[in-house]
């Protein structure tokens, strides 16, 4: 319970979440422009890298650093 | 633009982690100041990043993206000239006072260094203002989703007013500062692959720099008069006007930003806040505004994206991010762009919100209907001023939606207001010798400066009200440029009349100054921070890195 206090777990619970969603949508999802990078591959990866950072913080941290 | 599943999917769990930090938060509620001011426990790097989240309302956003479409580079002055130097200044020489004094808001401070008809004057203007502002900001969120995804008006307005409310009550400021940072990363991932795959676009930056016009792509080539430059501008506007006048202003003295510095953990901490904001601050330019050249680019390049128009064909710029978002996202990242907007919106509005019941709630309550209750009552006037600043933003947004021009008028007359207000505050921390009938009067002129300057002067068919058929005193080439005039103007006669009456009029004793003013107060001592962490250096790393990109985009 006292991790739902540590704004970065839930900085890293929501961009977890967030990320995955965008990372398996995209081979569902074509670039609207022809030739482009599909943004959701570029986007999902670095949210879920984010993600990942933030829950580390977030359970390395002592109670005080929150 | 049509949505998936998937977008709303994304918006709604967005939703209920907004709802969630609200409901945890609730329990660590139990005085009036855990409401208003967070018990003064937050982190640094919370508050450092709540502190550039609350200047990174969606019309900031939307608005520098579509200044970047219509100026260029030249809009990174905003961030590098109009907002680095100002948040430099605040943490080395102005939170010592906010924060030494223990002052718990900006107008209180003025109390304690002036009188209470200059706190008064203040808590009134910012009060009025930031209501008007939230409401602001909820309206052109239900106008932007109406044209995006033709939601309802009414809809779009007490869903959002609905979960602000909700989570605002609930968790007060540090629900509010929570979230305000949730948007940070939101608006930082929400749009900097639009930059990354934009960019891949067009080419990169030569790409951008080969089919758009030389003044697009520079920040000071062109400065050397105001008819060689988009904006209109020359150097001395630049610096003064908004490099000073408008930056130190709104920077230095806007308790709303102000507020995230003065609840950190300590004082070491507050005067951290705006140094560490400045290092993300100072990059913003390239997740906010180069969008808007990759659109020029975009269109320049040919290949299916066209600029958005307007009714009578002019190019829409406030449009031109929503439109890149359209075009170069799919469902997924999409919803993430969106959702990362409607938090721009909301916590802009939550963030008004909690500085207005702090305010009405100290400085007008507190100070005039009820002196001496309890903490319990002053939490419950906080909770109250909290649900009556939702609904009085909720009319404003209505309000604005039947009389657009009223608000227009409103809006500029708060501009004079805070026009003057940097010039009272450096005076008054600077200057021993400043009076409370000084700062008084000195702001009453410069408001007054303000408003008769906008009279008798023109630009783009604005101003000239006063001149009753007679020929404006000046014609600008350009709004921005009479904006900064008149900012120059009203800091001048602010800082001129309050430097004349107060050699007039008696001043405080020295006694009744200390911890107000520079030259009566102990510096703080700097203890326990390694060398790189003290707060000159990071004004000396923060200052150098400012300096490096304006050469660099030069």
């Amino acid at each position: 319970m006292r991790r739902l206090d540590d704004l970065r777990f839930i900085i890293g619970l929501l961009f977890g979440i967030l990320g995955l969603l965008v990372l398996f949508a995209t081979p569902g999802y074509k670039p609207a422009v022809e030739g482009a990078v599909n943004a959701n591959l570029v986007g999902g990866i670095a949210m879920t890298a984010f993600a990942a950072l933030m829950l580390t913080l977030a359970l390395l941290s002592k109670p005080e650093d929150k | 633009m049509r949505l998936a599943p998937l977008d709303y999917g994304i918006i709604a769990i967005y939703f209920v982690f907004v709802l969630a930090i609200g409901a945890v938060l609730r329990r660590h509620v139990k005085t009036s100041s855990h409401f208003l001011m967070s018990g003064r426990a937050v982190p640094l790097w919370i508050t450092s990043l709540a502190f550039i989240s609350a200047n990174l309302g969606a019309q900031e956003v939307l608005g520098m993206t579509a200044s970047g479409a219509k100026y260029g580079i030249m809009t990174a002055h905003f961030y590098w000239v109009g907002a680095i130097p100002a948040m430099v200044f605040l943490g080395l020489f102005m939170m010592p006072f906010y924060y030494g004094s223990r002052a718990r808001s900006v107008p209180e401070y003025l109390k304690l260094r002036f009188d209470e008809k200059t706190r008064s004057f203040n808590a009134v203007s910012f009060a009025v203002m930031t209501v008007f502002s939230s409401g602001i900001s909820l309206y052109a969120l239900a106008i932007l989703f109406q044209a995006l995804l033709g939601w309802s008006f009414g809809f779009s307005v007490l869903m959002s007013a609905g979960i602000v409310l909700a989570y605002t009550v609930l968790g007060g400021l540090t629900s509010a500062i929570y979230n305000e940072v949730l948007q940070f990363f939101l608006i930082v991932f929400g749009i900097a692959p639009l930059v990354y795959v934009g960019l891949r676009h067009v080419g990169g930056w030569t790409g951008i720099k080969a089919v758009l016009a030389p003044q697009m792509t520079h920040t000071w080539t062109y400065m050397g008069s105001p008819s060689q430059n988009p904006m209109g501008i020359g150097i001395f506007g630049m610096i003064m006007g908004l490099g000073f006048v408008l930056s130190f202003g709104y920077w230095c003295t806007d308790f709303l930003v102000v507020q995230r510095a003065m609840v950190a953990h300590d004082m070491s901490a507050a005067r951290r806040t705006p140094l560490l904001a400045a290092f993300p601050k100072m990059l913003m330019p390239f997740v906010v505004i180069l969008p808007g050249l990759i659109a020029m680019a975009m269109a320049a390049h040919g290949g299916g994206y066209h600029l958005p128009l307007k009714p009578d064909g002019g190019v829409d710029y406030n449009m031109a991010l929503p439109s890149m978002l359209a075009q170069l996202y799919p469902s997924g990242m999409l919803g993430i762009g969106l959702t990362a907007l409607m938090a721009s919106f909301m916590s802009g509005m939550a963030g008004n919100v909690t500085a207005f019941n702090s305010v009405f709630t100290y400085d007008l309550y507190q100070a005039h209907i009820r002196k001496e209750a309890s903490d319990e009552h002053y939490l419950w006037v906080g909770r109250a001023t909290t649900v009556v600043g939702i609904l009085l933003s909720v009319a404003t947004a209505y309000f604005a939606r039947t009389f657009n021009n009223i608000m227009d008028l409103l809006q500029l007359v708060f501009s004079f207001v805070n026009a003057p207000l940097f010039a009272t505050f450096l005076l008054g921390m600077f200057w021993k010798r400043t009076t409370g009938h000084g700062a008084f009067t000195g702001l009453l002129s410069g408001t007054l400066a303000a408003a008769v300057m906008h009279g008798v002067t023109v630009a783009e068919g604005k101003g000239g009200w006063l001149l009753a058929g007679h020929a404006p005193l000046h014609t600008f080439g350009a709004t921005m440029s009479q904006n900064f005039s008149l900012a120059i103007t009203a800091w001048t006669t602010c800082f001129v009349v309050t430097i004349v009456v107060s050699l007039l009029t008696a001043p405080k004793p020295d006694d009744a100054m200390r911890g107000l003013v520079y030259s009566l107060t102990e510096r703080p001592k700097v203890t326990g921070l390694k060398w790189f962490a003290k707060p000159w250096v990071l004004a000396v790393l923060v200052l150098a890195a400012t300096v490096i990109l304006n050469l660099l985009f030069a």
